[in-house]
């Protein structure tokens, strides 16, 4: 139970629940690859006096271009399209005081067109899995102490992956094909009517081994990966609208292949820009229109590049 | 105040992302679809040269792009084998051994693409030609550098295999 309650923390946590909708739409395409809708640098949090909240978000991202490995990156011709529709359901539980859980469950649509081939597949994305800690809670006023939690959270191959994909253009990938682990930090801090988020992540992918119909066993190994968040929201007159804008950098290790194929991937960089605009709709319900652009800030290496838009509505539950 | 506040937080947001913007630093794709002037690789008409050798079983193969290989357009191609003894670029081709595959793999993204279609060619009368097979559904997914992996196979287990390069 909070045990305090001052007026600059009330204004703090009036914007904490507007930032935690931005949260679940912060980096709605943080993974390199553009096939998989599920998956952002940070879990939805609870960050408000709520046992729980679920939050709906519809996006779609359109790829731009690729990055290579090394060299210039090349924006695709008017000839070819590419889209990720996707549909996301993040839900998240005070288990106690201190300790929540959560779960992310995407549905993903999938289309290309080319000059004279066209392709759409869709289905369930991976689901991943998060627990928090408030390992900073916010039980008295401080000009400068934030509002911590640290978080676990696994990503579970469910969906097809780009190495399992039959279809044309591989638009049967929605996942990235690894059982993945990882843990961070999250700090919130409301100042005025600024409000500032960072957030660090690590994450360990690990190795698996794929048999397409008709191939030989091909066993990849990747590796460590890592993303980052910094944010700062401006609620105008302290008032139920805030706007926000995020800076997402995503790093991904090479991926070592052997079996049938013998390879080493490269690594993967790419930066995910976003610019919100989140509204208090009331206390239980609040709504956030999200822009994310990776061709903007670099430098991008051995990345598809897109720019999505995504809608999202939350509803928490009061304690 | 506000403005030099605003001021601060975006500078400081540009500033972290300080490489090159891929909106200012950036190449168009051609939108190759159909066009017939993209490049050709691994097609010679030199007599007696092996463009891929498969040394176990005694076979050199070229690679003809009927369809040239873009990322915005489905590619085909056709494969024709020959003794790398007595055979030449031109002929006469002879049947492997074993089943013929064709893999796409990207090394830098570590990932293919979907699979590939390969059947034997056949003639106007429909008749099969000897050491000749067309390779359809080739989606190079998306700009970079492929490998096209041509396998002689029993089964799922490749035998033996020769790699070209192609550069999107």
């Amino acid at each position: 139970m909070r045990l305090f309650q001052s007026k600059p923390l009330f204004a703090a946590t009036r914007l904490g629940v507007v930032l935690a909708t931005g949260i679940a739409a912060m980096a709605p395409v943080v993974h390199a690859a553009p096939c998989c809708g599920g998956g952002s640098a940070i879990p939805a949090l609870i960050t408000g006096d709520d046992s729980a909240q679920l939050n709906a978000s519809v996006s779609q991202a359109s790829v731009i271009g690729d990055a290579p490995a090394s060299g210039m990156p090349v924006f695709r011709s008017s000839n070819d399209s590419e889209i990720t529709q996707a549909f996301k359901l993040d839900g998240a539980y005070r288990v106690s005081d201190r300790f929540q859980a959560g779960v992310v469950v995407p549905l993903i649509r999938r289309a290309r067109t080319l000059t004279n081939d066209s392709a759409s597949a869709y289905g369930f994305g991976d689901v991943t899995l998060a627990a928090a800690f408030e390992a900073l809670p916010e039980w008295s006023y401080s000009a400068w102490k934030p509002h911590g939690f640290l978080f676990i959270q696994s990503t579970l191959p469910t969906s097809p992956s780009t190495y399992d994909a039959q279809a044309p253009f591989q638009i049967d990938a929605r996942g990235r094909g690894f059982f993945q682990l990882g843990v961070g930090a999250a700090f919130l801090k409301g100042v005025g009517n600024w409000d500032f988020i960072a957030s660090i992540e690590g994450h360990r992918s690990f190795a698996r081994t794929f048999t397409a119909p008709g191939s030989g066993d091909v066993n990849l190994t990747p590796g460590w990966g890592t993303t980052g968040l910094l944010g700062v929201g401006y609620s105008p007159l302290a008032g139920a609208v805030r706007i926000g804008l995020g800076l997402s950098p995503v790093y991904e290790g090479p991926i070592q292949v052997r079996g049938e194929i013998a390879s080493q991937s490269a690594s993967q960089l790419v930066w995910n820009t976003t610019a919100q605009v989140g509204y208090l709709i009331s206390p239980e319900w609040s709504a956030a229109l999200t822009y994310t652009d990776q061709t903007l800030l670099g430098p991008a290496r051995n990345v598809s590049l897109s720019r999505s838009v995504a809608l999202s509505a939350q509803k928490r539950w009061a304690m | 105040m506000k403005i030099k506040t605003t001021l601060l937080a975006c500078t400081l947001l540009s500033a972290l992302g300080c490489g090159k913007s891929p909106l200012l630093n950036h190449a168009q794709a051609n939108g190759g679809g159909g066009n017939p002037g993209a490049p050709t690789p691994h097609l010679t008409d030199e007599r007696g040269q092996c463009p891929l050798q498969f040394t176990g079983a005694g076979l050199c193969a070229s690679i003809t792009w009927d369809k040239p290989p873009v990322s915005d357009a489905a590619a085909t191609l056709v494969l024709r084998y020959w003794n790398k003894d007595s055979g030449t670029f031109n002929g006469p081709y002879i049947n492997p051994s074993h089943a013929v595959g064709v893999k796409l793999w990207m090394p830098d993204m570590g990932h293919g693409s979907s699979p590939v279609a390969v059947a034997q060619a056949v003639d106007q009368a429909g008749v099969a030609v000897p050491g000749v097979f067309k390779a359809t559904n080739i989606y190079f997914i998306m700009p970079g550098a492929w490998e096209v992996h041509v396998q002689l196979k029993d089964g799922t287990t490749v035998v033996e295999e020769a790699v070209a390069t192609v550069s999107i």
